[in-house]
């Protein structure tokens, strides 16, 4: 044990007495050393001193401990958002149990919106962190160009969420199937500004509501990832289940490539109300040769599909989406979300407790503008990302 | 957290699906206030432990160990876990105090919890510079963990804690003594 400065011998060190004052040693260590204490001054000083020190700690951090007991919780809809529901659906289940979870401001943070495109994905049957510019010798297999909604009934949802184990089992026994190199983790520089950000080939908005300031640019940048799939193991595991999917042979042997992307996060503040502007660069997908990515991702599909127990109508939705060039976007029914526009480009608007958010796909990124504001001022601040104007 | 959970069956379909559920019918919706929380204390950063928590609860999801008896303390290790590889990631390297005052401000604080907002970033910012092992030490500690849990979580042994913390708490009076008096920590 490592002990703090010189010390006589017989007297302990310390972070022993540190030890005696919170009761952590032997019994008759601690014994001992009370016997000790009664007979030594000078320990009987440093003792002292220790508890004065440790007692002046917990004052302060007991306070930080408090703070975080009093905390607002989030908005648990955005908590679910991971697992492939959608953020409206759990605010509505609030007068269950309002106590609980008091509906503070929104957050979307870079790693949620990750998150979030990750359980997407893996809905989908692929890992795709955001990643994008393709190198000449790959051949790009999924770019997503363009949006659409994806309507997803309660009753969907309500399956999804009710067979999360099941697929959690199943997706295990993939594990050992798909290889993933790195296990991507963005790159994170913050307290930049939107110049830093343009300079970086992002967009940023021309147009603000008055009073917003900015309190933070965060830029992000996800690696090059590779992908590698024992294409013979999953048709085996596909036989086995009685599917009908395959994966297709032009995928034996080859490396698929997930390309590096960037994005931002830029958050400000007007007293109490938070707005924040997320873009990040949608997933490129890309194969040494030609395959198929409908294919792959409904082979994949497959492997999960009769563990889902979704509606055929959700499937249909599915099957008629290009993978190669859209990216699906959930819309839960019955919730209070719809289908935008923002410059041609397609997206779906949703609002609750006074707040709204945008989320579009054009340029071949992810936009989101969310913000305690009027869905026209939001679409406004969404119309001016990257318009020429504002450049 | 409520006293009486109703009957899953009593509750309509939509919300069923919503009460997070998981197969041995442990609602999970009741378990992410502490995780949230903790991670909130250990991290101080209210996006940071959004992502911690849902992190946690993804993990929880896919790799809980089989006839798991405790739940929420499985969860407390995890997000303890991924709250100190957090902090050693470095993201946030240093607070500047009125970053830290910032922080504090977002959420609104009950008057008899604590009456100086300057004195809870004075706080979050001599603990933004020690160490990450000091900090997650000092944390645990004086959040009630165990020697053997403090142990556990920075990865020494259960008799180095008892030093660790002392150098710990040495360590987070001088850097509070020193920003207090205007001058910087070393």
């Amino acid at each position: 044990m490592r002990i703090d400065g010189w010390l006589p011998v017989g007297h302990p060190g310390d972070g022993i007495w540190r030890a005696f004052l919170d009761g952590e040693l032997p019994a008759d260590q601690q014994r001992r050393l009370a016997q000790h204490l009664k007979s030594c001054r000078c320990c009987r000083r440093r003792y002292a001193a220790i508890q004065a020190q440790a007692a002046w700690v917990a004052a302060r951090l007991g306070a930080l401990r408090a703070v975080a007991e009093a905390a607002p919780l989030p908005d648990p809809a955005r908590w679910t958002a991971a697992l492939g529901a959608y953020p409206e659906a759990v605010g509505k289940g609030g007068e269950t149990r309002p106590e609980a979870f008091p509906r503070s401001r929104r957050r979307w943070s870079a790693g949620r919106i990750a998150a979030a495109a990750a359980a997407l994905a893996l809905a989908l049957g692929l890992a795709t962190p955001s990643l994008r510019a393709a190198a000449s010798q790959w051949i790009t297999i999924f770019r997503a160009q363009e949006a659409r909604t994806l309507r997803i009934s309660l009753e969907d949802l309500r399956q999804l969420l009710s067979h999360r184990q099941a697929l959690a089992g199943r997706l295990a026994q993939l594990t050992g199937l798909v290889q993933v190199e790195p296990a991507a983790s963005p790159e994170v520089e913050r307290n930049l500004t939107p110049a830093d950000l343009r300079a970086r080939g992002l967009t940023v908005p021309g147009y603000l509501p008055a009073g917003f300031a900015l309190q933070e640019a965060t830029y992000f940048q996800t690696p090059d990832t590779r992908v590698r799939v024992d294409v013979d193991g999953v048709n085996r595991l596909l036989e086995s289940l009685g599917r009908s999917e395959r994966l297709p042979e032009a995928l034996k042997g080859q490396v698929l490539r997930l390309q590096p992307g960037q994005g931002y996060l830029l958050r400000y503040r007007r007293g109490e109300e938070w707005l924040e502007i997320l873009q990040t660069d949608l997933p490129v997908l890309a194969a040494g040769g030609p395959v198929d990515i409908n294919q792959v991702v409904r082979a994949f599909a497959g492997l999960l599909g009769d563990q889902l127990g979704v509606s055929a109508a959700l499937w249909q939705q599915l099957e008629s989406v290009d993978l190669r060039r859209t990216l699906p976007l959930p819309l839960l029914e019955g919730s209070n979300g719809t289908e935008v526009k923002v410059r041609g480009a397609a997206g779906t608007y949703h609002e609750g407790s006074g707040r709204g958010a945008l989320l579009w796909v054009a340029d071949e990124r992810i936009h989101l503008v969310e913000g305690p504001l009027p869905k026209a001022e939001l679409m406004r601040i969404a119309e001016s990302i990257g318009s020429p104007e504002a450049e | 957290m409520p006293p009486a959970r109703p009957e899953p069956r009593a509750i309509p379909a939509e919300k069923e699906a919503l009460l997070w559920q998981d197969d041995e019918g442990e609602t999970l919706s009741d378990l992410y206030p502490a995780v949230y929380r903790r991670a909130l204390y250990l991290t101080g950063d209210p996006a940071a432990a959004e992502d911690t928590a849902q992190e946690t609860f993804l993990r929880y999801l896919t790799r809980k160990p089989q006839g798991l008896r405790n739940p929420a303390a499985w969860l407390a290790t995890v997000c303890t876990r991924l709250c100190y590889d957090w902090m050693r990631s470095g993201r946030r390297r240093s607070v500047p105090l009125e970053t830290a005052a910032q922080l504090t401000d977002a959420a609104p604080l009950p008057e008899e919890i604590v009456s100086d907002r300057e004195e809870l970033a004075l706080v979050r910012a001599a603990l933004e510079h020690l160490h990450p092992r000091d900090r997650m030490v000092l944390l645990l500690r004086h959040s009630n963990a165990s020697y053997r849990e403090i142990a556990a979580a920075v990865g020494v042994a259960e008799s180095s804690v008892g030093p660790l913390l002392h150098r710990a708490e040495r360590r987070f009076r001088d850097a509070y003594r020193r920003l207090a008096a205007g001058r910087p920590p070393r």
